[in-house]
């Protein structure tokens, strides 16, 4: 896999260009592709994170981080592996995340209880969001999310990863293998087993 | 297609069109800043794009300025100096023009030559 390659070097390399201009005209068209592909999956990738971690200062950290892992490192990858590359970083900064917060909270197992996030706690008129319901039906919406959320979390990791993948991002069972690092076979298990696990939980709620 | 697979169907699409709606409602505070760290990801791309173009052109600009260089002392040099064996019979000349030596001492040379120094040193010792 080639890792810190620019973007020059691999585009000259992979297309031989005559001239100079023509590299970076090549360059700056392959930059907007990167632009327009983040813009695209961000939203979604942002709200997996957010989902996983409960947390949304540790989601926007870790989508941050998984965007300039992508453009470092893949952007002169083609354009079609950046979705399964750009997962598979998102869900190793998840983990990560996950893990951090394993070893903090045995480290201060024992320290004074006290809520560090209290004064950073966003302001809940800040997260009014700009969609035009009515407040009955937004709060019903609202209730419904956070069940869906809840379930979705409480789901075991690789069943959340497959799931959220598949079913939210989108991605077929292939891609979904790619990001997670797995069979075409575990996808569609891991994948059939959440289903199976949602509709569990979810079932009185939304029947 | 079964009653239990079509329930699955149903809740598939149904949790997709939720989680869509959720990204897409995200609140404006979030969106601005997933903004700004997509920004920075172009930038970060872009960023060693430009760092590459110039790794490319520093050895060719540093070659050519010194170039530049090279040829900007040359054509400012200065007058080449006059040779040493040009200068010393000119040096050799005034020393003898400044002397205050009588010349006629050298119209003479004929007779310091005929004198034997190991004579005058006999005569110093005796004297």
């Amino acid at each position: 896999m080639i890792r810190s390659a620019t973007l020059p070097a691999a585009l000259a390399g992979r297309h031989g260009f005559e001239s100079a201009g023509m590299l970076e005209e090549a360059v700056l068209e392959r930059t907007r592709e990167l632009e327009r592909f983040l813009a695209e999956v961000e939203r979604r990738a942002y709200r997996i994170a957010e989902i996983a971690v409960r947390d949304a200062q540790d989601a926007l950290d870790i989508v941050q981080d998984a965007m300039l892992q992508l453009a470092r490192r893949y952007a002169n990858r083609p354009a079609e592996e950046w979705k399964p590359l750009f997962y598979r970083i998102l869900r190793n900064r998840i983990r990560d995340c996950q893990r951090r917060r394993v070893v903090r909270s045995r480290i201060f197992a024992w320290w004074p209880v006290r809520d560090a996030d209290d004064e950073e706690r966003p302001d809940p008129i800040d997260n009014v969001s700009a969609g035009g319901l009515a407040p009955p039906e937004r709060l019903q919406v609202n209730e419904t999310m956070q069940a869906l959320e809840e379930a979705i979390a409480a789901l075991p990791q690789r069943q959340q990863q497959a799931f959220l993948l598949r079913n939210f991002e989108g991605l077929d069972v292939a891609a979904t293998a790619q990001a997670m690092g797995c069979s075409e076979g575990s996808v569609k298990t891991h994948y059939f087993r959440a289903l199976q696990s949602l509709r569990e939980r979810l079932g009185d709620f939304w029947s | 297609m079964s009653a239990e697979d079509e329930k699955l169907r149903e809740l598939e699409a149904r949790t997709r069109r939720l989680l869509l709606e959720s990204a897409e409602d995200l609140n404006a505070e979030t969106r601005s800043r997933l903004t700004r760290a997509r920004f920075a990801a172009v930038e970060a791309a872009s960023g060693a794009a430009t760092s590459e173009r110039w790794r490319t052109w520093v050895p060719v600009g540093s070659v050519a300025g010194a170039a530049a260089l090279a040829l900007l002392l040359w054509s400012q040099r200065p007058e080449a100096p006059p040779k040493m064996t040009d200068v010393q019979p000119a040096v050799d000349d005034l020393d003898i023009l400044v002397a205050d030596e009588s010349f006629d001492l050298l119209e003479d040379l004929e007779f310091y030559d005929s004198i034997d120094p190991a004579q005058g040193a006999d005569d110093a010792d005796i004297g």
